[in-house]
C-alpha cells in the first residue's frame, strides 16, 4: 500500500476509517481536509474525540492543505487524508501522482445522483472530475482494506448516454 | 419515563437500515416521536429532511436524538451537529461495542460456561446489555441537557480509550481462563509451561506486528501440536 492514502468518504472519521483503515495498516496520522470543518472548533473537538490513543490528527481547510502538501511527501509514515466530497478531490488533482492511493469510500445517496457502488453515489459533475483524475492515477471504490477494491472504469459511455 | 420510553422505541430504531439512506428513517421515526412526547412542533420540512442519508452506531443514537431536539429548540442549527455526532459516534461505538465490549462479554461468558453452559449464555447477555442498554437509556437524557456540548460527557469518560482498558483487561482474562483449561486438562511441566508461554507472546508479537489473523493462526497451530504431545 502507498504511504499516502487520499480517500473520499463523506462521513470523514467513522467506524470503517478508524475499525478498518486505521488499525489495519497502523496509521497515526489523519488529515481531515474540509473548508466546513476547519473553521468550527467545536465540529474539530468532536471528530479529535473520536480517534484512538495514539493517533494525531490535523484539520485544515483545501487551501491549507495544498499548500503544505510538499511537507506531507517527506514523511515516511502512513498518512490518510480524508476528503469530505469528490469536489474537494478534485481540487487537489495537482497533487496526486503514483505515490498517492487514491479511493472513493462512502459518497451518500441524495437526489439524481447514480449509484456506483452500493455506497458511492454519484451526479454527472462527480462522474466528470473523476474521470479527470483517472487520466492520472488509478481511482478505485474501497470499503475496507480487507475487502476487494474496484477500479473505476472509464464513465465516458455512461456520460454520453447522458445518464 | 420518557428516557424509558425512547430506549424501548429505539430498540426498533436500526430496523429500517437500507443503504441508500442508511439509518435516516429510523432516525426520522424516533424524532418525530420523541417531539411528539415532548410536545414540540417541528416543521414538516425539517422534518422529512431527517428522513435523508443519517449513519451512527445504533447504541448511541438517543445522544444525537436528545441533542437535535434541544439545539432546534433553542434556534441553532442541528443539522451541522447531527452530522458531526454521527461519524464521531460511528467510530467510537464500533470500536468500543463492536471490537472491545464483543470480546470482553464472550472472556467472561467463557469462564463461567465451562461450569454452567446457560449460565455462560446468561453472563454474555447480561454483560454485553448492561452497556447497551444503559447508553441507550442516558443518551436521550444526556443529549437533551447536554445538547451540541454533549462531547464533554463523553471526553469526561474518557470514551475512546474505554476499548483500550476493556482489550486489557479481556486478555488478562483470557490468560487466566486458559492457563485454568491447561492445569485442568493436562499434566503441565515447567518445560510445557514455558513453551506454552513463550509461544503465546510470539503471537501476540506477530498479531501486533504484522497480523493478527497470521498470529492466531500460528498459535492455533502450535497449540494443536502441544495438545497432540501431550496426548490431550
Amino acid at each position: 500500500m502507498k504511504k499516502i492514502i487520499f480517500r473520499v468518504d463523506d462521513r470523514l472519521i467513522h467506524g470503517q476509517v478508524i475499525e478498518g483503515w486505521v488499525k489495519y495498516y497502523k496509521i497515526h496520522r489523519i488529515m481531515v481536509v474540509s473548508d466546513r470543518i476547519a473553521g468550527d472548533s467545536l465540529q474539530r473537538m468532536i471528530y479529535q474525540s473520536a480517534l484512538p490513543s495514539g493517533c494525531t490528527l490535523e484539520i485544515m481547510n483545501v487551501e491549507q492543505f495544498i499548500s503544505s502538501f510538499e511537507k506531507l511527501k517527506a514523511v515516511k509514515d502512513y498518512t490518510l487524508v480524508l476528503m469530505e466530497s469528490v469536489e474537494d478531490l478534485a481540487r487537489c488533482t495537482d497533487l496526486i501522482d503514483n505515490d498517492v492511493y487514491v479511493n472513493i469510500g462512502c459518497v451518500a445517496c441524495r437526489e439524481h445522483k447514480v449509484e456506483v457502488s452500493n455506497t458511492v453515489f454519484l451526479d454527472l459533475d462527480e462522474i466528470e472530475q473523476v474521470c479527470s483524475i483517472r487520466d492520472t492515477v488509478e481511482v478505485y471504490i474501497h470499503k475496507v482494506p480487507w475487502e476487494p477494491s474496484v477500479e473505476i472504469r472509464n464513465f465516458s459511455k455512461l456520460l454520453k448516454g447522458g445518464l | 419515563m420518557k428516557s424509558l420510553v425512547t430506549l424501548f422505541k429505539s430498540l426498533f430504531y436500526h430496523a429500517g437500515l437500507n443503504h441508500e439512506n442508511m439509518q435516516g428513517t429510523g432516525f426520522y421515526y424516533l424524532l418525530k416521536d420523541a417531539a411528539k412526547r415532548n410536545g414540540m412542533e417541528i416543521d414538516e420540512k425539517c422534518l422529512e429532511s431527517q428522513r435523508k442519508y443519517f449513519n451512527t452506531h445504533p447504541f448511541l443514537v438517543n445522544f444525537i436524538l436528545g441533542m437535535w431536539l434541544t439545539e432546534y429548540k433553542n434556534g441553532s442549527d442541528p443539522e451541522t451537529f447531527k452530522k458531526a455526532y454521527s461519524s464521531a459516534f460511528g467510530a467510537l461505538g464500533d470500536s468500543f461495542f463492536w471490537h472491545s465490549l464483543r470480546p470482553f462479554s464472550f472472556v467472561f461468558a467463557a469462564i463461567t460456561g465451562t461450569f454452567d453452559p446457560f449460565l455462560g449464555v446468561m453472563v454474555y447477555l447480561l454483560t454485553f446489555n448492561l452497556f447497551h442498554l444503559t447508553f441507550l437509556f442516558t443518551g436521550y437524557s444526556l443529549g437533551m441537557e447536554l445538547g451540541r456540548d454533549v462531547i464533554v460527557w463523553f471526553n469526561r469518560i474518557g470514551f475512546n480509550k474505554w476499548p483500550e482498558h476493556f482489550d486489557l483487561i479481556s486478555v488478562f482474562f483470557l490468560g487466566v481462563f486458559l492457563s485454568y483449561m491447561f492445569k485442568t486438562g493436562a499434566e503441565i511441566s515447567v518445560d510445557i509451561f514455558f513453551i506454552a508461554a513463550g509461544y503465546l507472546a510470539m503471537g501476540l508479537i506477530l498479531a501486533k506486528k504484522l497480523d493478527i489473523t497470521l498470529g492466531l493462526m500460528i498459535n492455533l497451530i502450535l497449540s494443536g501440536i502441544i495438545f497432540f504431545q501431550l496426548g490431550v
